[in-house]
């Protein structure tokens, strides 16, 4: 029997936001088992479900919109597979829908970020992004300075009471992929902060496809 | 809850955050006593305990009692906190240690006592009873412990206000009852330990007025205020009835032992004269299959954990383990859950037992002969030939296994180089032993590894008199084996490092003069002794050095037979003079029955129990 694919939106919030991905993962298969999913199994020595997230959110990120794939054996009524998970798990880890997916997760393009810093605002923060951005990158030979600005779609700052709003729009597709915490380190390093130097909070509040429209 | 700031600079920051399904939530004004529970080392540690689990389901049952967890921060996160100012706290409420009405340790290895007082200092509470003075009942913590080591906590003695000497499932909710009543009438520290003293199987230290020999025996330990002069053990005498969680607080972040521990029975049958759990877990008292089939189910509901482990000391000697499998497996199977037996006994494992673990993933498979020869085997009572060791691995590879690994102790009372030879014979043996199996993996080499452990002396065991082997001796033994196997590749061979079993020796036989190298090490910030990498033995001669203290007289020293050991105060259920006779035994390198067998008389029957093997009095 060939499985089906039920797509879940949820939300990561809170202390969550310190959960890595692949915990993440563990807890939600939990909480499917908990709730009665009829999860589909790989065959052979070592079965386990298949659950496929769409962008895997960094550390220190939280979201209002994570995706993620999950095949069943059979469709269970879907309203209430939303009610049976939130009931199986804890209020910071929202499940927000379910649906029968149309699209693939390779049609993503852009992820929309909201980053709020306890950092005064000043109008050189928009003046840090008008041209080449070089932040020190985590890649698997060490650090190498990098220019981000090209995966940068879009962003805008605003003052929010003491501190500043960001709001970014950042590519997304497994070709260019810009972790959001390299907003805020830019930032730091124009600032000459540093690291964790103040509190901050990212926030994932969207996914775009390629054309720029909401992905679902 | 812990500044975002602080949590994004720390490796693993999941260890701090808390809010994991499954853990509870109180109104803190809604509650009389609430009980900060520590496990003094990391996370991912600590809830892979399962009495953590159990006391703190039990606790959070009663609804006055709001029962919280904390660990021992991680070297970064400590760093942070301390350059930050910030004190320890529990995950539920984020509250400092400080405001509970008590804060309870459990005491799973000695070489978590600098945790316990590093815990302490973190939390900023003074790190002895004496110095946190009398006080009100609620204004300041009452510091509490149990666990294995509270059998002979005496180097800890000075920092609990309260031990309990035993299980806890009934005397906590009982010395938890006596503080509300106590609070709520406005009662004193001390006025409340005097009460708390009088409970069965509670400790209190500061009772007890402990004289010394100019030799540095001890000459005499005498209760005062009415403090009995003997401790009895406490246990839970019906386990079936016995609380046992529903639901387990889910980890986010993997820890050590992340599935559903399923405690099959409690106690030993088997009496091997190394082993303290098997002497201070009895009198054994199994729980019945349909119940814990009850169990299993309900908590793979509220948890869904794929894998459930059967959880004692030799779970093969559960006498309802066939009925027990059957019917876990008739259910397990279908939602691709896995069985996990540990602590298999090599006598124990043919090809059904097999047959059954093998249904399901699992991993390599580890037999402990112990001991390299017959004869050693006898004076330790291991009860197992070298025939048993060998079918068992037989077995093992004969089901598609291509490694397996054997547990051996050197430094065992009465060992000779005859008894080292032995492990690189037998190790040897159980390589030959795959080539020889038909059906073993085609095409595929085998890997025997052996992990050689030191053995270290411990209370309430037939080997309590004994001395450990120095550090020298030791390490002679260490590589004379590994020159024996250092020529063969199909031989993997660990080995622990004796400075670590050494220390050990000297805490687990340790008396009370032992607490002030405890405080020096915490002055100098040393923690987390268990860890291979922050073990600092330099750092350790120099402290006991510093405070005068003459380890050999702990570790290197055979106790005599009159001598008042620090743990006489405890009544164990198992007597003194059982225990010298298997000494006497061992010395004789003769080995006992176990309980199955016919009773020796070990005097734990004495506590009462059901579903036990034990004459009735």
């Amino acid at each position: 029997m060939l499985p089906k694919v039920i797509r879940i939106r949820f939300a990561k919030r809170g202390r969550l936001k310190f959960i890595s991905h692949l915990d993440l993962c563990r807890t939600l298969q939990s909480a499917m088992i908990r709730a009665g999913l009829p999860l589909w199994y790989t065959e052979g020595f070592n079965p386990h479900p298949r659950i496929a997230v769409a962008l895997p959110l960094p550390v220190g990120c939280e979201s209002e919109c994570e995706l993620l794939d999950v095949r069943v054996t059979e469709l269970p009524n879907l309203e209430l597979t939303v009610k049976k998970l939130n009931e199986a798990t804890v209020p910071e880890l929202e499940i927000l829908e379910a649906y029968e997916p149309v699209t693939k997760f390779s049609d993503i393009g852009f992820a929309q970020y909201e980053i709020t810093l306890e950092l005064p605002f000043s109008e050189d923060l928009a003046e840090l992004f008008s041209g080449p951005v070089i932040v020190a990158k985590h890649t698997k030979r060490g650090d190498v300075d990098t220019d981000i600005f090209p995966m940068v779609k879009s962003i805008s700052f605003a003052p929010k009471g003491s501190g500043t709003f960001c709001r970014a729009l950042l590519f997304a597709s497994p070709e260019s992929y810009l972790n959001p915490e390299y907003i805020v380190r830019a930032i730091e390093k124009q600032r000459g902060l540093d690291q964790y130097a103040f509190e901050y909070s990212v926030c994932r509040t969207g996914i775009l496809d390629k054309s720029g429209k909401n992905f679902r | 809850m812990y500044p975002s700031s602080l949590l994004r600079s720390v490796e693993k920051p999941g260890r701090y955050t808390g809010g994991e399904y499954g853990q509870v939530i109180k109104q803190k004004d809604g509650v009389v006593a609430r009980v900060a529970f520590c496990f003094p080392d990391i996370y991912e540690i600590g809830m892979s305990n399962l009495g953590v689990r159990i006391l703190y389901g039990l606790l959070n049952e009663m609804e006055d009692v709001w029962c919280e967890r904390a660990f021992a921060p991680w070297v970064d996160m400590e760093a942070e906190m301390r350059k930050r100012g910030i004190r320890l706290s529990t995950l539920e409420s984020g509250d400092e240690l400080s405001v509970f009405d008590f804060v309870a340790f459990t005491l799973q290895y000695e070489l978590s006592y600098t945790n316990v007082l590093n815990m302490l200092n973190l939390a900023g509470l003074p790190l002895t009873s004496a110095e946190r003075g009398d006080f009100a009942l609620g204004s300041t913590p009452i510091v509490i412990g149990g666990g294995p080591c509270a059998y002979n906590a005496e180097p800890v003695a000075d920092f609990f206000d309260l031990l309990l000497i035993g299980e806890g499932e009934e005397a906590l909710p009982e010395l938890v009852r006596l503080y509300i009543d106590m609070k709520k009438s406005g009662a004193k520290k001390s006025e409340f330990l005097r009460e708390a003293a009088k409970l069965e199987g509670w400790y209190v230290p500061s009772l007890y007025e402990v004289e010394y020999n100019a030799d540095g025996t001890i000459a005499a330990v005498t209760p005062k205020e009415g403090a009995p002069a003997k401790i009895k053990k406490r246990i839970v005498t019906d386990l079936d009835k016995a609380y046992f969680p529903e639901k387990f607080v889910m980890p986010y972040i993997e820890t050590v032992h992340d599935r559903i521990m399923l405690e099959v029975f409690r106690g030993c049958i088997r009496g091997c004269r190394f082993c303290q759990a098997g002497m201070i877990y009895r009198p054994v008292r199994e729980k019945s299959p349909e119940l814990l089939d009850k169990q299993a189910r309900k908590l793979f509901e509220n948890t869904g954990y794929n894998e459930i482990s059967l959880s004692s000391l030799s779970i093969s000697d559960y006498t309802c383990l066939r009925e027990l499998t059957e019917q876990l497996l008739s259910w397990t199977e279908a939602h691709k859950i896995n069985l996990s037996l540990p602590s298999l006994r090599a006598d124990s494992f043919n090809d059904e037992l097999m047959a059954r673990i093998s249904s399901v993933r699992s991993s390599g498979l580890t037999f402990a002969p112990e001991a390299g020869t017959p004869r050693l085997r006898d004076a330790i009572n291991k009860n197992i030939t070298e025939e048993e060791i060998l079918s068992a691995c037989r077995t093992a590879f004969a089901a598609g296994k291509n490694s397996v690994k054997l547990y051996f102790m050197i430094g065992l009372p009465t060992e000779t180089y005859e008894d080292l030879d032995g492990i690189a014979e037998l190790t040897q043996k159980a390589v030959d032993e795959y080539y020889r199996t038909p059906g073993r993996p085609k095409g595929r080499d085998v890997t025997v590894t052996i992990s050689v452990a030191s053995f270290v002396p411990k209370p309430f065991t037939p080997f309590q008199w004994c001395a450990q082997d120095t550090i020298d001796t030791l390490r002679e033994k260490q590589a004379y084996l590994a020159e024996k196997l250092k020529h063969n590749r199909k031989v993997r061979y660990n080995w622990h490092e004796a400075k670590v079993s050494f220390l050990e020796a000297v805490f687990a036989r340790g008396n009370r003069r032992l607490s002030k190298a405890l405080i020096e090490a915490n002055r100098r910030g040393v923690r987390f002794d268990s860890w291979d990498e922050l073990f600092d033995y330099e750092a350790w001669m120099d402290i006991f050095k510093t405070v005068g203290i003459d380890t050999a007289f702990y570790a290197n020293r055979e106790i005599g037979k009159d001598e008042v050991m620090p743990w006489d105060i405890f009544d164990i259920g198992v007597s003194k003079s059982f225990l010298r006779r298997e000494y006497e035994r061992a010395m004789r390198s003769e080995p006992s029955k176990n309980c199955r067998e016919g009773c020796l008389g070990c005097g734990a029957n004495r506590l009462g129990g059901e579903r036990t093997c034990c004459p009735r009095l």
